[in-house]
Parts: C-alpha cells; structure tokens; sequence
C-alpha cells in the first residue's frame, strides 16, 4: 500500500466536499432569485408588448385613413412576423375583427400575459390588437446565463483552492508533516522531523516518539561501539567485528541520522505557502483586464496624433509584453540583490499605482505609461516569486516548487479574464481596473504580513561545469550564432506567442464584442485556452516522454511542428460561417496546439543548442530563449492590428493563421529528422 | 472555540461567501441588463416609428423643418407613455426643430451627445445622468444621407425603483443562502475533521501494545508498514548490542 493514499483520499475528499456544497448554495440562490426576477420582468415585458402594439396599431390605422377595410389590409402577416423576429419576448400577435381572429402569428397564450388596444379608425368594427409576451422568455435567459454560472462554479472551485491554500495553510502543513513522517518512518528513515501542531498532535508525538527511541538505541550502540574501538580492547574481537558488521546492515537498510530535506522541504512548503496568496492576488488583478483592455484602450483620447483605432487597442498589449520581455533578463540579479521579499513588495506596490492610474487614464498615452508601469510590476513580482521557490527549494523539491508557481499562474488566468469580462460588461472597464487595483493592495499587505524575510542563500554546490562570465551582448551573439537555434526562434517560438496573444488578447476579445456579444463572452472564450492549457500541457508532455522511450527517438521536433500546425489552422477556423462557435473552434485547435507544442518546444533548446549551453552555461541559454520568444507576445497584437486595419477580422485571423502554418511548414521542413527509404535501410542490413 | 475549528469556520466562510457574491453579482447585472434592455427597447421602438415617419416626409421631398404632421406624432406619442419626459427631432448639426417642450425649438442638443452617437453610430442610447437615459434613432434621408435624429429622453426613476427591490430581495436571499450553506460546510468541515483525528488517535493507540489491539482501521496500512519497518530496525539494533554484550 502507498503511504499517502490515504492522506490524498482525505484532500480528495474535502475537495468533492467544499465542491457540493459550493454548487448547492450556487444552484439555491439561482433558484431563489428565479421567481423575483420572474415576477419584476413580466410587467416590463407587458409594457413592451403594449408600446409594439401601439406602433403597429399606428401602422394598421393608417389603412383607415385611406378608407380600406381592415381585412383587405396585405402584409399583415409579415409585419406581426417581423415585429415577433425583432422581439423575441413576444410570442404571439394576434389582430381580430368583430371577436374573430384575422392574422395571427405564434401559439396561443394565456390572458394574463396579453395586452389588448383597439385599432384606431377600427373601433366601430370592434378591431382589436392582441400582444402575448412568452411565458418562457425569463426561462430562456437563465438558460443563457448557465454559462455564466458554470464561469462562477469553476471560477469558484479555483479560488476555492487557493482560499483553501491560503486558510487552512496550517492544516495542510500538518496533513504534510503527518505525511512525511508515515513516508519517512515507512522507508526506514528514522530521523528528527517536525511534528503538527494543529491536526493528530496526538499520532505525530508517538510517530516521534517511537522513532527518538529508536534513534536513541542506536545512537547508544554506536557510542558503546566506538568507546570498545577507542579502548582497543583485545577480547572479543570476533564479537565486535560482528557488531561493526551489523551496523553496517543496519545502516544500509535504516536511516538513523540523514534529516536531508526533511526540515527543508517543510520549512520550504510553508515559505511557498506563504508566496502563494499575494502572487496569486498580483496576477489575478491584471488577468481581471485581459477580456476588455482592447475596448477600454480604443475609447480613449489619442491627442493630435492620427492613429487608428484598431492600431490604439493594440498598443497597451503591446507596451505591456514589450516591458515584460526586456525588463525580465534585468530583473533576475537586481531581485536577487536586495532580495526577495523587497523586490515583491516592490513590484506589489507600482502594480497597485499603475493599476489605479490605468483606472484614471483618460488619454492613449496616460494609459501606455501606467500599461508599461503595469508590466514592469508584473516583471518584478514573476521574478521575485519565480526567485522564492528557486531559493527555497532544492534539488528534490524544486520541480514540485514550480509546479505549484505555474499553476498559481494558470489559475490565475482562468479566473481573471472570466471574471473581468463579467464585471466589465457590469460595473464598467475603469471600475474592473480600480477593482485590480484593491486586489494588488490585498496583495501587498498580504505579502508586508506574510513573506518572510530573505534567508542569506548558500550557493547550492553544482555539479554543472563552471562557465566564464559572460555579458548579455556576447551572449546573444553567441547564442544567434547557431543557425538552427535562431531557426527554432523564429519559426516555432516567436510565431506561437505571436499568435497566442494576437488572438487571444487582442483580436478574440475585439471580435466577439464586435459581433454584438460582451466582455464576459470574451472572458470566457480566454478561460476556455487557459482550462484547456491546465489539462493539457501535462498530458501532451507525459506523451512525448512515452513516445521517446517508445521509439528511442527525439519526437519533439513532430510535436512542434503539429502544435504549430494546429495553432495555424485555428485561424482559418474563423473562415467558416459559423457565428460564436468559429472563435470556439479557434481557441480549442489553439489550446491543443499550444500544449501539444510548449514543453517539446522548450526541451529542443537543449538539444540544439548543445553546444552554447556547455560554454555559456544552460541559463543563459534558456533567458535569451525566452527573451525573443516574449517579443513574440510583444510584436502579436501590433501585427493583428495592422492586418485588422487592412482587411478586418476575418483576413487578420486567416493570415495570421496562415503566416504560422508556414513556418511549421518550414520548420517541419528543417527540423523533422529524415527517415531512411525502406530500401536503403534493407541494402544496409543485407 | 479551538483554533483549528475557528480555522474551519472561516475557510467555509469565506469560500461561500464568494460563491454566493459572485452569484448573486452577476444575477444583479444580469437583471440591471434585462431590465433596463426592454425600456430601452421598448423606447427605441418609438423613437424608431418617429425617425421612419420623418423619412417617409423626407422622401417625398418634404424639407427638413417643414415636416407638417411630426409634430403631433411626436406631441402623440410622448403622452402615450408616462415614461417619457420628451421627444425632440433635431437637425444632423443637433439644433432641435420639433419638440414635446416648445421652450426647446430652435436650441442644441447638448454637444457631447451628438460627439458620441455620431462618433459610433451603432451606439442608440446613452444615460448622460443618474435619473435621465437617451435613446436615438439616427434620421436619412431620401439619397440615404444622415438628416438628423430622433431623440427620446425618458427618466430612470423606474429602474432605480426596481433594483432597489430586485437588491433588497437578492441581499435577503443570498444571506439566507449564506447563513445556511456556511454553516453546512462548517458542520462537514468539522466531521471531516473528527473523523481524521479519530483516524489518528485510533493509529496512535494502536502503536501502544499496552492499549491492545484496536482492530483495522483506516491507517491500518500505513501504520503495519511502520511497525514492520520498526520492529526489523528494532531487532538490528538489538543484533548490536548483543555483539557488544557479548565483546564485553
């Protein structure tokens, strides 16, 4: 039996737990609010449907100024069916003469939901106009709003999560304290380890307890056994060397002394414990904006300067990544010179001023600075945090570290756009970004309260060769100088960022208020990438591996060049006629494309650029790497925006979609190894 | 109350307390939205019927200012609806040449109205104040050039009544559905939580051969693995010190 099934089948279970009853409380305030917004609606409906009565009685009554019979009036038909398509809450029309109905359009209906005029210059023939409104328009909008529901329940569920991490922070450590004992003392590791304080003080004492005993025995042996060897004694050698073996057994089958880890996994899981609110919060207020900032930027003044509106909405993206892209590379020495928790702080307190000034901005260019402040916070805060887990973590606990700094990262952008686009379309774009602006405040007073103080880090001994200092010019220089890695740059890196935010960020989010839809639309359709991102990225990354233990071969260069494909052919999805459900199709080939292609992407770095790493050491290689990959995040939307400008949504999809197609081809083309023809292969093997 | 319990009380606390804020915020924008989307539309479809009868004059070549009978149309059909506090028909320049107020001939539609609908001329409505909302319908005419606007101000005091009591009601239940679910969660909470310490407490028994044996329980695994792994470093241990007895 694993020691922690039964630790995970608890976190599982309060999981489904907190889940349930979430939805329930979701599903009753829903249920509850149905009748009252049934009830408040209906007479607003009635209202409407006598106001259209009245505007086509105006229309009807004008057959009785020229003296014609109501009942030789032509087209009524198709005026009460238009007036229904354009009304969709009015279900049935209904015009009568004498009591007998002459045109009718849509079922019958009940009489409380019907309002009856007299048609002007008709009323000696007793002509009346019957509007019905639908009993089932209320129900059909709570259908509509599922959506948005299902947004809140996943919304939720995440930041349930991370709520959960933040709260019960104490309660986890203990669970993991627990944990780590059961585990240790399963394998044979009896050695001193934190005991909880809060959950089964009880179970962990005697845990302990029974490990110190032991320990203590075995300490004693050791101590009497060294005491014989010091004292040289002559009798009973058989004996004691008996004993030196024993302990030698002992010792490669037990662990009496090695806490290696122990203490600073524990102290490690609370340190990201501690990193993990105010980084999540940081993020979570400028992923708020993703859904809308386009929009918000394009109802700006731009001041003397003739620049198009499309090329304006591109611009915040724009400075946004550009800052990100050049500034991280700085960042990395100067945040670890004055030290994490500073460096955080820092970062916090310019987002929290540039997301406010953002708010306040009634200019292009007041928004392009407090844009560019915004992503220099982002900057600071990515790499401080990034520097937190990489300080705190060693060896064995370092790729669990980052595991959980990504997926802050990920939930973050499933909750943000989603939520933003919801309380854009409902308290407005500057009240989102102020709202942005309180989160990085929660942020900074919770990472002032929490964040420890920085540990004077020891250089982890390496067992990397050591490389010489080299400045960043040389560096890139160097790096530039392997063509194959300037061709991975630009065929496969830059192109998929370049597409990602040019349609997720920019164009998405444009076309879809475009098409009369809203900025929750919008969010939605990010927060379908970045679920699809979650789920994805680790599947298409274990598939890899086992198709490289498969077949002994290196499969990254196919996954790259697939992923790149279906990231192209995403775009010419919106060439289909297919409304809402186009962008849907984008952001899902999108989404398979992008995780099918990130991690073999990255894993192909080593491999071209064997060389550089073995003079110039793999993290330099790795910052140029992801240095001109983010100005692909930065040239995106100014590229969408020029195509959006020359031939509007559907050419910026399909050419951006078709501009990526050709690089996997030529990337395919240069990178995909050549399989030997059947018959050489069969020459060679005779 | 014990600290792991207060603990528990806030994490149900705050996390349904999110659930249901966001619910019942997006409940209180979608009502804001139906709501004030049908007395928008409910008005744009006068404004619409004013601005297709000035057309129809238009192309028959009537001019602009002499459009004989919208007067009255437009005096008709402000008082066929209470909502209403005017109707004006402005020149595409914004100067006001019918009106249900007289005292208005002649003057401006505030420019920073005909800045915005003639800057997107999608957009149909706007609420320049807390208590007034704007619907227009843009007027062509017979060469399918913009003539001018059909300009309907009515006032918000309905709305406001009616979020009020929409808010009221929302407030109400989502406090009830609050109340309920947070204590639901605390009470599963705290049982999750018994349940794991009675878990622990029977395994930390069960280390004690003095207690006797508790029979299988849900750390029963986990604990035979440990007290194997104990028992075999015990008698390696043991194995030692025997040797060393016996050296002595």
């Amino acid at each position: 039996m694993k020691g922690g099934a039964f630790f995970q089948r608890q976190l599982w279970l309060v999981m489904t737990v907190v889940m349930i009853v979430v939805m329930a409380s979701i599903a009753a305030t829903v249920g509850l609010m149905y009748r009252a917004f049934d009830a408040s609606i209906a007479p607003q409906m009635l209202e409407k449907a006598k106001t259209a009565g009245r505007s086509l009685n105006s229309l009807l009554g004008q057959g009785a100024t020229y003296g014609i019979p109501l009942e030789k009036l032509v087209g009524v038909g198709d005026l009460f069916a238009d007036t229904a398509r354009q009304h969709p809450e009015i279900a049935r029309i209904e015009l009568s003469l004498g009591g007998k109905g002459l045109h009718t359009h849509g079922p019958e209906m009940p009489a409380e939901l019907t309002t009856r005029l007299p048609v002007p210059g008709y009323e000696s023939a007793r002509a009346e106009l019957a509007v019905s409104i639908d009993p089932q328009y209320v129900r059909r909008l709570f259908e509509e709003m599922s959506l948005d529901l299902l947004v809140v329940a996943v919304v939720t569920l995440f930041i349930s999560l991370e709520l959960l991490y933040f709260l019960a922070g104490g309660l986890l450590a203990d669970l993991g304290t627990i944990r780590t004992q059961v585990d240790a003392l399963s394998k044979g590791a009896f050695v001193g380890l934190p005991r909880s304080t809060l959950l089964g003080r009880e179970w962990s004492a005697a845990l302990g307890a029974r490990a110190d005993a032991l320990t203590l025995r075995y300490h004693q042996a050791v101590a009497g056994l060294r005491a014989r060897l010091r004292t040289r004694h002559q009798v009973g050698r058989e004996s004691m060397r008996r004993a030196i073996a024993e302990l030698r057994t002992l010792r490669s089958r037990f662990n009496f002394s090695d806490a290696r880890g122990a203490q600073g996994s524990h102290g490690a899981a609370l340190i990201l414990g501690a990193m993990r609110a105010p980084f999540f919060l940081l993020l979570l207020a400028d992923d708020l904006s993703r859904s809308f900032m386009p929009m918000f930027a394009a109802g700006l003044e731009v001041g003397p300067l003739h620049i198009s509106p499309n090329l304006v909405a591109s611009l915040p993206i724009f400075a946004f990544m550009l800052v990100v892209a050049l500034s991280q590379p700085v960042l990395g020495g100067w945040s670890e010179r004055i030290g994490r928790r500073r460096s955080f702080l820092a970062g916090a307190a310019l987002a929290c001023v540039a997301h406010l000034l953002s708010a306040q901005a009634n200019t292009l260019l007041e928004l392009l600075i407090w844009r560019s402040a915004g992503g220099a916070a982002w900057a600071i805060a990515f790499v401080a945090a990034q520097g937190y887990v990489l300080d705190h973590t060693d060896t064995r606990t370092r790729t669990v570290g980052l595991a959980a700094f990504v997926g802050i990262i990920m939930v973050s952008m499933i909750c943000g756009p989603s939520i933003g686009g919801i309380l854009a379309d409902g308290i407005g774009h500057r009240a989102t970004l102020a709202l942005g602006a309180a989160l990085t405040l929660a942020s900074l007073a919770l990472a002032w309260r929490r964040l420890p103080a920085d540990r004077a880090v020891s250089p982890a001994p390496s067992t990397a060769p050591v490389v010489p200092a080299v400045t960043e010019r040389p560096r890139l220089a160097l790096a530039f100088s392997n063509r194959r890695f300037l061709l991975l740059l630009l065929l496969a890196a830059v192109p998929a960022k370049l597409i990602l935010i040019a349609y997720c960020f920019y164009l998405i989010p444009l076309y879809i208020v475009g098409v009369g839809s809203s900025s929750a639309m919008a969010g939605r359709m990010i927060m379908l990438y970045s679920v699809m991102m979650v789920l994805l990225v680790p599947l298409m990354a274990n598939w890899v591996v086992a198709q490289r233990a498969r077949h002994a071969d290196e499969p990254e260069a196919l996954f790259v060049a697939i992923g790149l494909g279906l990231s192209g052919l995403a775009g010419l999805a919106m060439a289909l006629p297919l409304g809402l459900l186009s962008p849907l199709i984008l952001v899902f080939l999108l989404g398979v494309g992008q995780s099918l292609s990130i991690s073999p992407q990255a894993a192909m770095v080593a491999e071209v650029c064997k060389d550089e790493i073995r003079t110039l050491g793999q993290s330099a290689v790795y910052g140029v790497y992801r240095m001109v990959e983010r100005m692909g995040n930065a040239i995106g939307p100014l590229v969408a925006a020029a195509l959006l400008e020359i031939g509007g949504f559907q050419t910026a999809f399909i050419a951006i979609g078709a501009l990526v197609l050709l690089c996997a081809a030529l990337f395919a083309v240069i990178f995909l190894p050549r399989r030997a023809p059947a018959g050489a292969v069969a020459k060679a093997a005779a | 109350m014990h600290a792991l319990t207060r603990k528990l009380f806030w994490l149900a606390f705050w996390v349904i307390g999110f659930a249901v804020f966001m619910t019942g915020l997006l409940l209180y924008f979608k009502y804001q939205s139906v709501f004030t989307g049908l007395q928008r539309d409910r008005v744009l479809m006068v404004a619409r019927e004013i601005d297709s009868i000035a057309e129809k004059n238009l192309s028959l070549g009537q001019d602009f200012w002499e459009l004989a009978t919208l007067q009255d149309v437009i005096e008709r059909r402000r008082q066929a609806d209470a909502l209403f506090i005017g109707i004006d028909v402005a020149g595409k320049d914004g100067k006001i040449a019918y009106s249900t107020d007289l005292a208005r001939l002649g003057s401006q539609l505030p420019p920073e109205w005909i800045e915005v609908f003639s800057r997107n001329p999608n957009l149909n409505n706007m609420s320049p104040s807390k208590d007034l909302a704007v619907v227009v319908s843009g007027i062509r005419n017979g060469f399918d050039q913009h003539a001018g606007y059909a300009v309907i101000r009515y006032g918000r005091q309905l709305e406001h009544e009616a979020m009020a009591a929409f808010t009221r009601k929302l407030v109400a239940n989502c406090l009830i559905v609050f109340v309920l679910s947070t204590l639901a969660l605390f009470a599963i909470l705290v049982w999750l939580e018994r349940g794991l310490e009675r878990a622990f407490s029977t395994a930390a028994a069960a280390m004690d051969p003095s207690q006797g044996s508790p029979g299988p329980h849900a750390l029963s695994g986990e604990l035979a693995l440990i007290q194997a792994q104990l028992e075999e470093a015990g008698r390696g241990i043991g194995a030692v010190e025997g040797s060393l007895g016996a050296a002595r």
